[in-house]
């Protein structure tokens, strides 16, 4: 039950794209499903398919890693494929249900729905497979950066998320030793219908949120007692620097949005 | 005033009481730690010895009294940060003390936050996880560590500041004997050749038996202090404040009840093993 949880799918490797700064990997991969968002037809959207190929080929991942993190998402992909292939007004219908006219704009936009989606959670999938957590949370904290003028708590949210990871594989093995336990005791986390086996959970959760909690305090006391007073001033031991490689990667979603630019004037 | 050269850690008349407390966690505490110093402070559950060592820190600020950290009083707000640099803590449990989701990263957190410029920290990361014999687990993550590592790790952090006193905070109370073992000859080590002053809070007799000097805490009051051999040896006392002696020290004061005439203040395996050499030529 503990292993199946992937956050942080990060797949290591020393690919091109492993190895560029994770603040360029950050801003193109926006760029990139923004490019998606504003494609309106199918060759557009092929040219997209192409592109995300060749960099998870250059990154040297399975393609079926990436599919792998559409299957959670199929039933919201599905729902608003359907939402919308019902509630677009359109003027070409193709067959006639009942009250219910299927048309030829409603099909077609529900497909570009489905298709932005499934890029979306694929554009990112490339992000996180090459990127650690660490170095997206470096990345993030210092693309945030020039945000804590505007008093937006960008190296409080990052150490947020160091403090998550590095607590998630502490905590999994508690709940693990806590599980063991109470099914020492007796206590039945397999058996049942749903409401069954989350009543079953209370045992389990109480103890682990009781623990978190202490820990959490433990931490924050540590934390003070080395020095630990917010995030002005503070260095870091690694620093992010833009190579040539960063450039290359600029340059490629350039192209790319370029040609899905001048394919949208063509073909629109 | 006393003299702070030669006195890592001056604690005079001091007082701490948690809010809500009916009664002083610590109460009217006088002690030091000397420079090189090797000091154990024993004593049970809630006999305040753990409050004391936050006191060292700045984590608690007294409520009467004053503690000198290196000659800075730790009621100046100002100054918690370098006092902070100076007397380094290392806590109970390894899981809770560890920030960063990899080894040198979590050794440069007080760098970092002290506002080091990165080469800076990297030598002294370097340097730091050396001491403590970890370099090889640089780049691991904390959570791939048996627990002695983690400690290790954790006074790597601390040794990263440059610091003047270390402060073990039942630091192996949550080892198994070898990982206890592994943070012990770490401390010592440190102790002798960097000349840090070492101050561990323990329940562990046999750890306070190898230091200079041991106060034994009860009710938030010293009740005994001086040598090992020096308190150790008044082992009916010793029980009395619901502690154990070191277990060589019980076998001789049991032998010595048998009627046997064995020195009272046998603290080691090698010294037991010497005197009961002694008693067997003499017979």
């Amino acid at each position: 039950m503990l292993n199946d949880i992937t956050l942080g799918q990060y797949f290591p490797g020393n690919s091109v794209v492993h190895r560029m700064d994770p603040r360029m990997k950050l801003i193109l991969t926006i760029l990139y499903i923004v490019g998606v968002f504003l494609i309106g037809n199918l060759p557009g959207y092929i040219i997209a398919f192409a592109f995300l190929y060749l960099v998870v080929r250059i990154a040297g991942i399975k393609f079926s890693y990436l599919l792998k993190g559409i299957r959670p998402l199929r039933f919201i992909i599905i729902f608003t494929f359907v939402l919308n292939l019902l509630f677009v007004q359109g003027e070409t219908p193709i067959v006639k249900l009942g009250f219910f006219t299927l048309t030829w704009e409603a099909l077609l936009n529900a497909t570009f729905f489905a298709l932005r989606l499934v890029f979306l959670v694929m554009g990112t999938s490339v992000l996180t497979l090459t990127t650690s957590p660490v170095q997206l949370t470096d990345g993030l904290e210092r693309l945030m950066r020039p945000l804590q003028r505007f008093h937006f708590p960008a190296h409080e949210l990052a150490m947020m998320m160091t403090i998550a990871l590095r607590f998630i594989p502490t905590l999994l093995e508690e709940t693990d030793k806590i599980q063991k336990a109470q099914m020492a005791r007796g206590a039945d986390f397999e058996t049942g219908n749903l409401i069954a086996r989350a009543k079953a959970m209370i045992p389990l959760l109480v103890p682990l949120f009781v623990s978190a909690f202490r820990r959490a305090n433990d931490l924050a006391m540590a934390m003070e007692a080395r020095c630990y007073r917010g995030g002005d001033q503070r260095t870091r031991l690694r620093e992010l620097k833009y190579t040539r490689l960063d450039a290359y990667g600029a340059a490629a979603v350039a192209v790319f949005l370029a040609v899905i630019a001048v394919e949208g004037v063509l073909l629109g | 005033m006393v003299n702070q050269e030669e006195n890592r850690i001056i604690a005079s008349n001091l007082a701490y009481a948690y809010p809500e407390a009916d009664r002083n966690a610590v109460d009217g505490v006088s002690m030091r730690v000397k420079k090189g110093e090797f000091l154990a402070i024993l004593g049970h559950n809630g006999s305040g010895k753990s409050t004391l060592a936050k006191l060292f820190n700045a984590l608690y600020v007294p409520g009467e009294g004053t503690v000198w950290v290196c000659g800075m009083d730790t009621r100046e707000d100002e100054l918690v940060f370098d006092i902070r640099q100076h007397a380094g803590m290392v806590f109970q449990n390894p899981d809770n003390q560890i920030v960063a989701t990899i080894v040198e990263e979590d050794v440069a957190f007080g760098l970092e936050n002290n506002g080091v410029p990165p080469r800076e920290i990297r030598v002294r990361i370097d340097e730091a996880l050396r001491a403590v014999n970890m370099s090889e687990y640089a780049k691991k993550a904390p959570h791939m560590l048996s627990g002695g590592q983690k400690q290790r790790v954790a006074i790597a952090g601390v040794l990263a500041m440059k610091p003047d006193v270390i402060i073990l905070d039942e630091s192996t109370a949550m080892l198994d004997p070898s990982g206890r073992a592994e943070v012990m000859s770490t401390v010592h080590r440190l102790n002798e050749e960097e000349g840090i002053s070492v101050v561990i809070i323990t329940h562990y007799m046999s750890e306070a038996a190898t230091a200079d000097y041991v106060i034994v805490m009860d009710e938030g009051k010293i009740a005994m202090s001086g040598t090992p051999r020096e308190v150790f040896t008044q082992v009916e006392r010793v029980r009395a404040l619901g502690l154990d002696v070191p277990p060589m020290t019980d076998l001789a004061d049991r032998l010595r009840k048998d009627g046997i005439g064995i020195r009272a203040d046998v603290l080691t395996v090698d010294e037991m093993v010497e005197e009961v050499c002694r008693l067997s030529s003499s017979i």
